[in-house]
């Protein structure tokens, strides 16, 4: 790389060189502008790429790892390979098995890192070099939101995978971005009747928040609902995100008047806070002559391994759950368990049905054209997905389908029993006026 | 006041810990001059040995759950208890004092390997280079530990009798003071192994060659004495001392293979603060950190300051730093 | 004497003319190695750029800076506010962005420089570490927390109102009137690294960075001899934080979008790593470092068991599958272990980096061919590592 004895003469003949091929490569890009095709990447062959970003590595490599089985069992299913999985069940239905619009589909794979930075350079190399029409996965807000607002500005489809803040499809919502997972809207909603009902409506709450936008949009959710029923919120407390110990965030409750202790963490955060909050008592506790009782509103199966013993009989909500036993949730655990042997998470469900639904899109619009896309994706309706009758709402582009109440259960028949429903709050009770969370969707960008 | 009592042994808890965790790494430094970055990983590893041993003791009989037939879900019931009835359920629940004694020997074999293989070719290259390799090694040992038991955290519980809370106040009559026994076990243990390790360099005589060692190598060295293999059987000791350190944290902290990674800023802050190579410095820095930490996050001091409790690991560390060149008890 | 000034300045010129071939031909020769696509080598000329500056602390003078994600970070957050308050110029976004992280390392380098070692090391790292744990919190407004800082179309942009230009409903960063995403983005990139290269390749040759190298091989002596050490650290750490903010204002300026992890521990010591990896102290090292590393991060994160049945497709099936089998742990989800496992063996068999690997292979190669002449700029021997920390 590095030169000795070099004359002027031949630095001259490398300062061509470099005119030369310099300016090849500064015209070398201009083939690849968007100028010969109608919208971006549109796919000319006779296949359609789909960009699955998912965290690979970190915190939730795991979920991570079951949104991919997860996609790559719905690319079979669009080819027509496998069982068909939903494609058996979903209603109305426009495709037929034999990829999209005769295109076979194909995937290129990413790593979000569950890091805004990391998730956009892996979604841009989908677009930029692998020709994706379509980005999906992730398992933060954070990261959705990044990649749904990139996704808008490259116009590309992007379907959110796990992401559960009210922003994605509030504050920060866009025209290309679309959202099969609930809220934390929708998390109080569906909550705050079930904690009525258990808890009563005299109740002092104390809130643990994790330090970030999700954080503070699941307490503000269960703060309103809660206080609503009439509970108190005593306290709210921020910890950083990632804390591990928590000790100095929990000895404060002990004696705080407050006998219920939200916990509005997620992943890690929620595995070590619970595991330590029941360490220290929390649930053998009497105060107000009551029960003290641990509330986690966002529960997953697959985190809630990591707390173990500790999260039986703890109330939470989630999207889907792998025991529902409508013909599509057992559609999809069927083909999911036959491949893999185990059981979906909800991640892994999210994933999946978004999409066959971005694919079903395609096959309505009849074209990959986003704007197109979009069109057939706004207010469509549909049913034998799971979780009943849904809608994907064209005013903010959340899906809107009835939520789940678990509980951790007591009594585990097997390792994946982990989750125990006790409640499916319906659509109605959780619906929302779009304008409420604020936002502008914009416009399609194609 | 009960909260502020509460915060002391928060304080002291964390602080113990803090010490525990930091003991290893200025140990390392101290002697070798190693910048050892795969330390937290070490301490992972130590963690992951109570997994392991959890994972054997559970060791199940697997019934299939016939009512689900889409994937193979069983009932699992350990071999333990089939055979042995109680006295295999106690053994699967004494799981992580059972880990202490098996990490022992299990740290010492991969730190003796770690130090053999590796380490001991770096003693003579620059901190660069150090932070490098063991940077790279902490990598390796840890996507191990991922491809083995995945990243989700692992659940591993303290022994049933210990699990839940001592309410101490009722000693003294103080109402509602309560504390996790486990996390006052822990404060022992580290008080222990702590006191160990002091005991061992100052009363032994190999102590007393390897704080020469530490002082000056080359005299040492010098006077006939193999150095090299007592800083090899020190770096078995500070693997052993984390690895412990590890194992004692599973039923605070659930296992994950990253947990190494979290650590290792605050184990270096940590001796940093106390003073580079100095034991008694990173003690002193781990229960100061510790306690200044509990209190910081009082909803009390952040309501006056909010997102102090964010920053105050390092805050102390700078305000430190910048008082004292060498940290509390560095030596130049 | 003249002439030996003479023929180093051509050759420092060859050198130039040479790294700015290779920069701007990026696109072609990235093509084959998978790596062509304009995000990434956008990434591969902005992490270049931060590992240069980071080697003029670090390679020079020996001190250790974990911090210097702050500075990055502190550039994008500054970028992006001047896309929403003045202009989508990159320009302004430029400009203020090496102003603002050059104070901030000034006032950090001020406080850490009264110690050395690892003592500079750890303040370095907590100061970086405040930054991030409160840009993700309590600075929430300002820094857009968790999401990161946006670009919107409703931002005030007084300038571009000023001067009636009209966004998009997703504004785009540009060069008066050239969009700077995409390619153009990149030879954005590219001319800041040509630029940032040659100014570093200027500091290498000048008494100034002598005074450096001087400082890292024995600053007690320097200090003896009643030479004042302090302002020149300081300096080196305000120009290293600077290419940092310019690193950093680049990022936003290819991606309208600060994010707070870009400040995290994690982000310092990826720099390190990169300096380190690609040979500490030479030119050319810290980029090559910067592009091995990225290059891992976004092609090998990418590999997945059906691009490597079609990579091993040529094989008969038994081995494709062997060959499947024994690959797909290290890339895909593996990657990391790959990284690591590179880390080592680079360290442990070429202790000077990538940079001594290329010089030892070529010393081989030249040893059949001709005598052994002097030694190459850019390499180990030519400037010397002294104690590190």
């Amino acid at each position: 790389m590095t030169k000795s004895s070099k004359t002027t003469n031949e630095s001259r003949r490398d300062f061509l060189k470099i005119t030369a091929v310099g300016g090849l490569a500064a015209s070398a890009p201009m083939i690849f502008m968007k100028s010969a095709h109608a919208y971006l990447n549109e796919p000319k062959g006779a296949t359609v790429t789909l960009g699955f970003n998912v965290p690979q590595t970190g915190a939730y490599a795991d979920e991570g790892a079951d949104e991919l089985r997860a996609y790559k069992l719905a690319v079979k299913h669009l080819n027509g390979e496998g069982d068909g999985g939903l494609l058996n069940t979903m209603k109305p239905l426009s495709l037929k098995g034999s990829g999209i619009l005769g295109k076979k589909v194909q995937y290129v794979t990413g790593d979000t890192q569950t890091k805004s930075d990391a998730a956009r350079a892996s979604a841009k190399r989908m677009i930029e070099k692998d020709g994706a029409v379509m980005i999906t996965g992730g398992s933060s807000s954070g990261v959705a939101i990044a990649v749904q607002s990139l996704c808008q500005e490259a116009g590309v489809i992007f379907m959110a995978g796990l992401t559960h803040s009210n922003d994605t499809t509030g504050k920060d919502k866009r025209k290309h971005g679309f959202r099969h997972f609930f809220n934390t809207e929708m998390s109080g909603a569906a909550l705050a009747p079930i904690l009525e009902k258990e808890f009563g409506k005299d109740r002092v709450a104390y809130h643990l928040t994790a330090d970030y936008t999700w954080g503070w949009s699941q307490e503000g959710s269960i703060k309103k609902y809660t206080e609503a029923l009439g509970w108190k919120t005593q306290s709210a407390v921020r910890t950083p995100l990632g804390a591990g110990d928590f000790s100095q965030y929990i000895t404060p409750v002990l004696n705080s008047g407050a006998d219920v202790l939200v916990l509005n963490h997620y992943g890690k955060d929620m595995v070590n806070s619970l595991t330590q909050a029941v360490q220290f008592g929390l649930r053998d506790k009497q105060v107000n002559g009551k029960d003290f009782q641990i509330v986690v509103p966002l529960f997953s199966r697959l985190m809630a391994q990591g707390a173990g013993e500790n999260i039986k009989g703890i109330f939470g909500s989630t999207n889907w759950n792998w025991s529902l036993k409508d013909a599509g949730s057992q559609a999809f655990v069927k083909s999911f368990g036959a491949e893999y042997g185990f059981p979906p998470s909800q991640a892994a469900h999210t994933c999946y049905v978004q999409t066959l639904l971005y694919a079903n899109a395609c096959e309505m619009a009849g074209t990959f054209n986003p704007c197109g896309v979009i069109a057939a994706l706004e207010g469509f309706k549909f049913d034998g997905m799971g979780n009943g009758p849904t809608e994907y709402r064209a005013e903010d582009h959340q899906c809107f389908k009835d939520v789940l109440v678990v509980r951790g259960n007591e009594n585990p028949s097997s390792q994946f029993d982990l989750l125990e429903v006790v409640d499916i709050t319906p659509r109605a009770k959780v619906e929302y006026p779009p304008s409420m969370l604020g936002g502008d969707l914009g416009s399609c960008n194609a | 006041m009960d909260a502020f009592l509460l915060q002391i042994l928060n304080g002291l808890d964390k602080g113990g810990a803090y010490a525990l965790i930091a003991l290893g790494l200025t140990l390392v430094f101290g002697t070798l001059g190693v910048v050892n970055f795969a330390h937290g990983a070490l301490f992972m590893l130590g963690a992951f040995v109570a997994v392991s041993v959890q994972n054997l003791l559970t060791i199940s009989k697997k019934v299939k759950d016939e009512s689900i037939t889409f994937f193979d879900a069983y009932k699992e019931t350990p071999y333990l208890e089939i055979w042995w009835g109680d006295t295999g359920t106690a053994l699967i629940d004494y799981a992580v004092p059972i880990s202490i004694v098996i990490a022992i020997p299990v740290m010492l074999l991969i730190g003796l390997a770690v130090e053999r293989g590796l380490v001991r070719h770096f003693y003579k290259r620059e901190h660069a280079d150090q932070i490098l390799v063991t940077f790279g090694l902490a990598i390796v040992l840890q996507e191990i530990i991922k491809a083995n038991y995945g990243a989700n955290p692992i659940p591993v519980g303290a022994p049933d009798i210990v699990a839940g809370s001592a309410n101490i106040g009722a000693l003294f009559g103080i109402e509602g003071l309560v504390y996790p026994w486990w996390r006052m076990i822990y404060l022992l243990f580290s008080a222990v192994i702590i006191a160990g390790v002091f005991a061992f360099l100052h009363l032994t005589t190999f102590g007393m060659v390897v704080r020469a060692g530490m002082h000056d190598r080359e005299t040492v060295g010098l006077l006939g004495i193999n150095i090299e293999r007592r800083f090899t059987i020190v770096f078995g000791l500070a693997t052993i001392v984390i690895g412990l350190a590890g194992v004692m944290y599973t039923p605070i902290l659930p296992p994950d293979y990253h947990m190494g990674m979290d650590f290792l800023v605050l184990s270096f802050v940590v001796v940093v603060v106390g003073g580079m190579g100095s034991l008694p410095g990173a003690v002193a820095a781990g229960f100061l950190l510790g306690i200044l930490q509990s209190f910081f996050s009082m909803n009390e001091v952040k309501s006056i300051l909010p997102g102090i409790d964010q920053i105050i690991i390092y805050l102390i560390a700078v305000i430190i730093l910048l008082v004292r060149p060498r940290g509390l008890m560095g030596k130049d | 004497m003249q002439t030996i000034i003479t023929s180093s300045r051509t050759r420092d010129t060859i050198i130039l003319a040479l790294f700015a071939l290779i920069v701007l031909t990026a696109p072609l020769w990235g093509q084959l190695i998978g790596a062509g696509y304009p995000d990434l080598l956008q990434k591969f000329a902005i992490f270049g750029l931060f590992a240069i500056g980071y080697n003029i602390m670090f390679g020079l003078t020996g001190y250790l800076s974990f911090g210097h994600a702050a500075f990055l970070g502190v550039g994008s957050y500054t970028a992006v506010w001047s896309f929403k308050l003045l202009s989508m110029n990159a320009i302004p976004a430029v400009l203020f962005a090496i102003l603002l992280s050059g104070l901030f390392a000034a006032a950090i380098g001020f406080l850490s420089l009264r110690r050395t070692g690892i003592y500079f090391s750890i303040l370095t790292l907590a100061f970086a570490q405040m930054s991030y744990n409160l840009a993700y919190s309590v600075l929430t407004p300002i820094t857009n927390g968790e999401t990161g800082l946006r670009v919107l179309r409703d931002d005030p942009r007084v300038i571009d109102t000023a001067l009636g230009i009209q966004v998009g409903s997703s504004p785009l960063s540009d060069f008066f009137g050239l969009t700077l995403t995409g390619y153009p983005g990149f030879y954005f990139c590219a001319v800041m690294l040509i630029l940032g290269f040659w100014f570093s390749l200027k500091i290498f040759r000048s008494p100034y960075g002598m005074k450096l190298l001087a400082i890292k091989s024995n600053q007690v002596r320097m200090e003896y001899t009643g030479f004042n050490t302090r302002p020149y650290l300081l300096s080196a750490f305000v120009i290293s934080g600077m290419y940092a903010g310019l690193a950093g204002s680049l990022m936003a300026i290819t991606d309208p979008l600060a994010g707070a992890e870009r400040m995290q521990w994690t982000a310092s010591g990826e720099v390190v790593l990169m300096t380190i990896l690609g040979g500490l102290g030479t030119l050319f090292g810290p980029i090559l470092g910067a592009t091995t590393i990225k290059y891992f991060e976004n092609i090998f994160s990418a590999f997945n068991e059906q691009v490597l049945h079609q990579a091993f497709d040529f094989l008969p099936q038994v081995l494709t599958d062997l060959m499947v089998a024994i690959t797909s742990p290290f890339v895909g989800e593996g990657w990391h272990l790959t990284l690591g496992v590179l880390f080592m063996i680079i360290i442990i068999f070429i202790p000077g980096g990538l940079i001594e690997g290329i010089e030892r292979f070529r010393r081989l190669f030249r040893r059949r061919h001709q005598p052994p002449g002097e030694n190459p700029p850019g390499s180990r021997s030519h400037s010397s590592r002294g104690p590190a920390t």
